[in-house]
């Protein structure tokens, strides 16, 4: 039988302003307890045990549920927050509504998770809600990536635009100061979109991605503080994404 | 607490591991023979393991066998270090150096100061000097509705304070704006945490709507829409108290004193050795 290991993580995090166990704080949002896991299960521990307290047992079900259903996206840095459910009976109004969440999980299903069983002439349709970091830069476009097997076995895939800011395409980057401005791209996307080429035939699987407008990649700050050129292979400008886990559908 | 520990138990077994390595028995006779021992194994066994592994046993309760698996490794390894010396590569590695110059701090600086010793009018004295370290930030707690232009912000502002049901009332506010990617209640959160949600600029209108307690006001633009927001309760930023944080300025004493101890002893140890500088800077 494996050990259990116990972790005391029943701190108020005073001093750090929050929970910090839960906060997402590796290069892609990852929480302490994420690493604290990983950890533990490479060191051999079948089973982890943390006392919380009472008051932070929703916050860390939270969490854990999130794990367990497969709820996760990621980013390459900012802090873009993404959701996107997937269902048969949502429509462009649920979007609108403040209780947008509650529509998603009541109507459908979360990103990591099957689609429930179709009904007649039906289509997959889907709720995105996509922030900027609020810190960061607003957001360009928001893609839906559709992958099936098609009736000969073989793999495709094809990408959809679902959201695409009317001044998309352009850029606001100065690389010689390393700066870039909002005043292109949008902060804040609600979205509705069904598949118009769904196939009941197909094994299928939708995820969604996100672009930031263009800013200066790491090395182009780099370059501007330490006063040294980039050399011209090196890219001077890129678009920060988030990608979430994909919603499935099985005939 | 657990970080001390750790702190504390890294350091025991860091001197432990010098300590015992000093004690062992040489396995050179000479250069082309290896001495197998008892002591050597243990240590070798001793360093080797995972120390963090719960099954562990000690040496003395290994089977022969266990011991003779061991004294394979034993020489395998002796063999491979003596290797390399020969080629000088403990010269050149960096991480051979790096843990080298770790373990010899570890053995200069030993255990300086204990925690339990920390005389508490010194604690006093390191508090009065480092005070502004230890303030309270500013705090807010406040409820928001989301909105992604101000026209619709507005009015529904306008909607709320007109609304003189108070169902009526808590239906608009429970039920306006549209979703909003954090929370929509914030209880006694510093600047720091709201920026993080709301964009330096929209923090600063927040933690500028302080002055009007419990009445719904706005809207304020923030770097994802438009917010009209309740603020419930304020709090300036305080000074606290020696008598309330003695612990936590007690181990910043401990953390601070270790370290600029810690670079006295190593100055100390510098200056017993004669550095002869060919470089012309």
């Amino acid at each position: 039988m494996k050990p259990t290991l116990l972790i005391l993580a029943a701190g108020m995090g005073s001093r750090y302003g929050g929970l910090k166990q839960i906060d997402g704080i590796g290069p892609n949002q990852e929480p302490i307890i994420e690493y604290s896991i990983y950890d533990a299960i490479k060191a051999g521990f079948g089973k982890i045990v943390f006392v919380i307290r009472k008051e932070f047992d929703t916050a860390f079900r939270e969490i854990f549920d999130a794990f367990k259903r497969k709820e996760t996206y990621a980013t390459t840095g900012p802090r873009i927050a993404v959701r996107f459910f997937g269902g048969w009976e949502f429509t462009k109004e649920d979007s609108l509504k403040p209780n947008f969440v509650d529509i998603g999980y009541t109507k459908g299903v979360p990103m990591g998770a099957d689609l429930a069983e179709r009904g007649k002439n039906k289509k997959p349709n889907f709720l995105v809600m996509v922030s900027k970091d609020p810190n960061g830069a607003n957001i360009e476009r928001v893609q839906i990536i559709k992958g099936w097997i098609d009736s000969k076995g073989k793999t495709q895939e094809k990408v959809y635009d679902i959201y695409v800011a009317n001044d998309a395409g352009q850029s606001t980057v100065n690389v010689n100061n390393a700066t870039y401005d909002n005043s292109i791209g949008d902060p804040y996307v609600l979205t509705f979109w069904e598949d118009k080429d769904f196939n009941k035939n197909y094994s299928s699987f939708y995820y969604v991605r996100v672009l930031e407008i263009p800013t200066p990649r790491w090395t182009t700050y780099d370059s501007v503080v330490f006063g040294i050129d980039i050399p011209s292979y090196v890219p001077k400008v890129h678009q920060e994404r988030a990608y979430t886990s994909a919603i499935w559908y099985n005939p | 607490m657990n970080k001390k520990l750790f702190v504390v138990l890294g350091l025991l077994i860091g001197l432990s591991t010098i300590v015992y390595g000093s004690l062992k028995t040489s396995s050179i006779i000479n250069d082309k023979s290896i001495l197998v021992t008892k002591e050597n194994l243990e240590l070798f066994y001793f360093n080797n393991i995972d120390k963090e592994n719960p099954y562990n046993i000690s040496f003395e309760t290994l089977s022969n066998e266990q011991i003779k698996k061991i004294s394979i490794d034993f020489i395998k390894r002796e063999v491979l270090v003596r290797e390399a010396k020969r080629l000088d590569l403990d010269q050149i590695d960096p991480i051979i150096s790096a843990r080298l110059a770790q373990l010899g701090q570890q053995a200069l600086i030993g255990s300086v100061l204990d925690i339990n010793n920390v005389n508490i009018e010194t604690v006093k004295k390191y508090f009065e000097i480092n005070k502004s370290l230890y303030i309270e930030p500013e705090v807010i707690s406040f409820s928001h509705i989301f909105f992604s232009n101000y026209d619709d912000a507005n009015e529904h502002l306008q909607r709320i304070n007109s609304e003189v049901d108070h169902l009526k009332r808590k239906s608009l506010i429970q039920n306006g704006g549209i979703v909003f990617p954090y929370q929509k209640n914030y209880s006694k959160k510093p600047f720091s945490f709201i920026m993080g949600h709301f964009g330096n600029e929209g923090s600063k209108s927040i933690f500028g709507s302080k002055k009007k307690l419990n009445e719904w006001q706005g809207p304020i633009e923030s770097s994802l829409g438009y917010h009209i927001i309740k603020v419930t309760s304020f709090s300036e930023k305080k000074q606290l108290n020696f008598e309330d944080i003695v612990d936590l300025v007690k181990r910043d004493y401990h953390e601070n004193f270790m370290r600029v101890e810690a670079n006295k002893i190593i100055d100390n140890k510098i200056s017993e050795y004669k550095i002869i500088d060919e470089i012309n800077y």
